[in-house]
């Protein structure tokens, strides 16, 4: 019944804002950046900027400081820092879609690289290149971050977001364990081979006290390592097709499934959250982007170490990067340009070295001794982007994720990988197919 | 004097009925912009296609189409037919059950905490309910294998397994819900005559005539509301779903609601969405519509 309701008052919203959006009409302070001659606004002026932002717990106080920071340039300006952490990206562009479609559109999106195409194919974002062509500042910042990173913010030589922060995936393992098992730490170029022969030894029940060897993370981007180095991938290069049931993806998540059933190294991830499992010690290793590297910062007495993702058929990576974007239809883009500055700052990118949710995008940030502070081995945190892919996302993200995420369970119920996977991409499929 | 008179009550008249209008006047404003206005929008976004950012394009019957073709659509609905079923049966014959130990000649305080105690489920916000729920039920750490466990039992897959985890559901569902089943059924047996039973036990109706032909009858109109609505409360089963298992694994605790939410909010076919909508809405009215129909035959009125 509560949710009948809750329908019902999502439908007299976008009711009524259609009736809102049809008589408004409101000037705002002027966009003389988005094509000629820069100017900025008064420090005077008065106006309402909204931030469509998500992040970890605690990235919060770092994103106030951009905007006081901001404030102290424009005191009458009212900024609306709507903030949520991201549990699957089709529920965050949902909530940017209800808010555009209320009336309430965001002035700067702050986005990752799961949902930049899913924005472009909307035009959700303003190109930025004029004004930054009027900026030395942001020339300079933009100069200082690794290109493979900016690649994905732009579009036909466009650019549409400024860089904020981003991540990988590495294998967390716990030092005392593989002690334990008198194993040495791995080379940074191990194979698949080499993790499965690792993780045997480091499968143990003595006492009654079992130890499994790795904690399977069970979130979408976990698993793109691990298909990636298969030379596989969720979507087919140009992002027009979902290949959840190619040869290459089934082999890989056909791995991961038998380390839990045929292997018997991994526990099954229904049964618990691998980081709090890896924290009680009770798996040897897990996989994991920076931010439990942050999680672990606070628990001192306990110690870890960090290695890149093993290889097989190829040597590589997944990353995902979040940037600024402007929405196209803002009324205040000259003040939100000013706001974007200060968010994607070197001040910003320090807070993110310091605090380590995620990693920065600056090499000034990333080689500072704040970052290397709080981690071990934190080159390996950054390096990766070397050699790292950006996460398959297509427009389709949201049902393609979806569809992945239950192809999962269902293989963690059971269910043969093949099959399972077969029975998403179809799915997926018949979905893209209704969106033409 | 008599015109005057006609003016004045001509004029009360008007100021009742304005003064009437001014208190339903609330509801009635409600009624269109929450449940009319919406269910329009709706009946015209099912014929459709609509992202919610672009303006929607109008594609005649194809959602329709589109549901007879859909696997999806079919498990769905099997899975919330196995949850109207389960609900229907198991929630009413334990509120009954409960309702007639209740009724027993207990102690007045005893009673009192019985009825509480059953009831309490209701008043918690079903989220929490699941919640703690899924807590009690995971394999390797919940309560429930662990006591089931300490009597020697095997560990149960609750929520992670596909013949098992359907019923799971019923089971948080069932004991969320019969707290409410029971008190309407408390309230109906308290008003049963204690002469009419004692009469027929006179007659030497033993206790289970003594229920078929006396109780039965005598609360009919409570199973019958009773019945009703959880058949509606069933058919809309959400909450409980998204947090115990999400639908897992696969679709198979998947509801209808739950997949006409995630294509109007994960896929962005609202239109597609509505059509399911309309389905459901159809089928709820049909099926109370139905129940109207039979409860000529079976429920007495006095």
């Amino acid at each position: 019944m509560h949710v009948k309701k809750r329908l019902v008052v999502v439908g007299a919203a976008l009711a009524t804002s259609m009736l809102l959006t049809a008589c408004g009409g409101d000037s705002g302070t002027g966009a003389t950046g988005a094509s000629g001659t820069y100017k900025a606004p008064a420090s005077t002026t008065q106006a309402t900027l909204t931030i469509s932002n998500w992040g970890n717990p605690g990235d919060e106080k770092i994103y106030n400081a951009a905007i006081a920071r901001f404030n102290q340039k424009y005191p009458n300006v009212k900024v609306k820092n709507n903030f949520t952490q991201v549990v699957n990206w089709g529920d965050y562009i949902n909530k940017i879609q209800a808010s555009i479609a209320s009336g309430d559109a965001p002035d700067i999106i702050n986005m990752a690289t799961e949902g930049v195409e899913y924005g472009l194919d909307k035009k959700l974002y303003q190109p930025l290149d004029n004004y930054i062509k009027q900026d030395q500042s942001v020339q300079a910042l933009i100069n200082d971050v690794s290109p493979a990173l900016l690649k994905g913010f732009s579009k036909n030589g466009q650019t549409y977001l400024l860089p904020n922060n981003w991540n990988t995936m590495l294998v967390y393992y716990n030092p005392a364990l593989f002690e334990k098992a008198g194993i040495q730490r791995p080379s940074d170029n191990w194979t698949w081979q080499d993790f499965l022969t690792t993780a045997k030894k480091l499968t143990t029940n003595t006492g009654g006290k079992q130890v499994y060897g790795f904690g399977i993370p069970t979130y979408t981007f976990a698993y793109m390592p691990w298909i990636y180095s298969n030379s596989a991938s969720t979507a087919s290069d140009d992002l027009k097709t979902p290949t959840l049931d190619a040869a290459g993806t089934v082999e890989a998540i056909q791995f991961i499934a038998d380390l839990v059933y045929k292997e018997k190294v991994a526990p099954n991830p229904t049964g618990g959250d691998p980081t709090s499992l890896f924290q009680a010690g009770k798996i040897a290793m897990t996989a994991a982007p920076a931010n439990l590297a942050a999680t672990l910062a606070a628990n001192k007495s306990f110690k870890y170490d960090v290695l890149p993702m093993p290889s097989n058929k190829v040597n590589t990576n997944v990353f995902g990067a979040a940037g600024f974007a402007m929405y196209s239809q803002s009324k205040n883009k000259d003040l939100s340009w000013e706001l974007l500055k200060d968010l994607a700052s070197q001040e910003t990118q320090k807070a993110w070295a310091a605090s380590g949710t995620s990693n920065p995008t600056t090499k000034t940030a990333q080689q500072s001794p704040e970052f290397a502070a709080s981690k071990p081995h934190s080159e390996l945190f950054y390096n990766q982007i070397d050699h790292a892919k950006p996460v398959a996302a297509p427009s389709f993200f949201g049902s393609m994720d979806a569809a992945f995420q239950k192809a999962m369970t269902s293989v963690y119920a059971g269910t043969d990988v093949p099959s399972a996977l077969k029975k998403a991409n179809d799915e997926v499929k018949s979905t893209v197919a209704q969106n033409d | 004097m008599a015109p005057a008179g006609g003016r004045d009550k001509a004029r009360r008249r008007r100021r009742e009925a304005l003064n009437g209008y001014l208190f339903v006047g609330p509801s009635i404003i409600g009624f269109f912009v929450f449940i009319l206005g919406p269910l329009l929008a709706v009946i015209y976004y099912s014929f459709t296609r609509y992202d919610a950012i672009s303006p929607p394009q109008f594609r005649g019957l194809a959602n329709y189409e589109r549901l007879f073709t859909d696997d999806r659509l079919r498990q769905v609905y099997l899975n919330t037919i196995i949850y109207v079923v389960a609900a229907v049966v198991l929630i009413n014959v334990f509120a009954l059950i409960l309702a007639a130990v209740i009724n027993q000649r207990l102690p007045h305080g005893l009673t009192y905490i019985f009825r509480s105690v059953y009831f309490f489920p209701s008043l918690v916000s079903l989220v929490y309910i699941s919640l703690i729920w899924q807590a009690l039920f995971q394999r390797d750490t919940g309560l429930v294998n662990y006591y089931l466990d300490a009597v020697g039992g095997q560990p149960v897959n609750w929520l992670s397994s596909t013949s098992m985890s359907r019923w799971t559901v019923v089971i948080v569902d069932t004991w969320r819900n019969v707290g409410f089943a029971m008190l309407i059924y408390v309230a109906a047996l308290q008003d049963v005559p204690k002469e009419l039973e004692e009469a027929a036990q006179l007659d030497g109706a033993g206790p289970v005539t003594l229920f078929r032909k006396i109780t039965v009858p005598m609360i009919s109109q409570a199973i019958f509301f009773n019945v009703t609505i959880t058949v509606i409360g069933a058919f809309q089963i959400y909450e409980s779903v998204i947090v115990l298992t999400n639908g897992g694994p696969g679709d198979s605790t998947r509801s209808v609601v739950m997949y006409l939410a995630e294509q109007a909010f994960s896929n962005f076919q609202i239109g597609y969405a509505s059509a399911i909508a309309i389905t459901l809405f159809l089928i709820i009215l049909g099926a109370t519509l139905v129940q109207f129909r039979i409860r000529r035959s079976w429920v007495h009125y006095e």
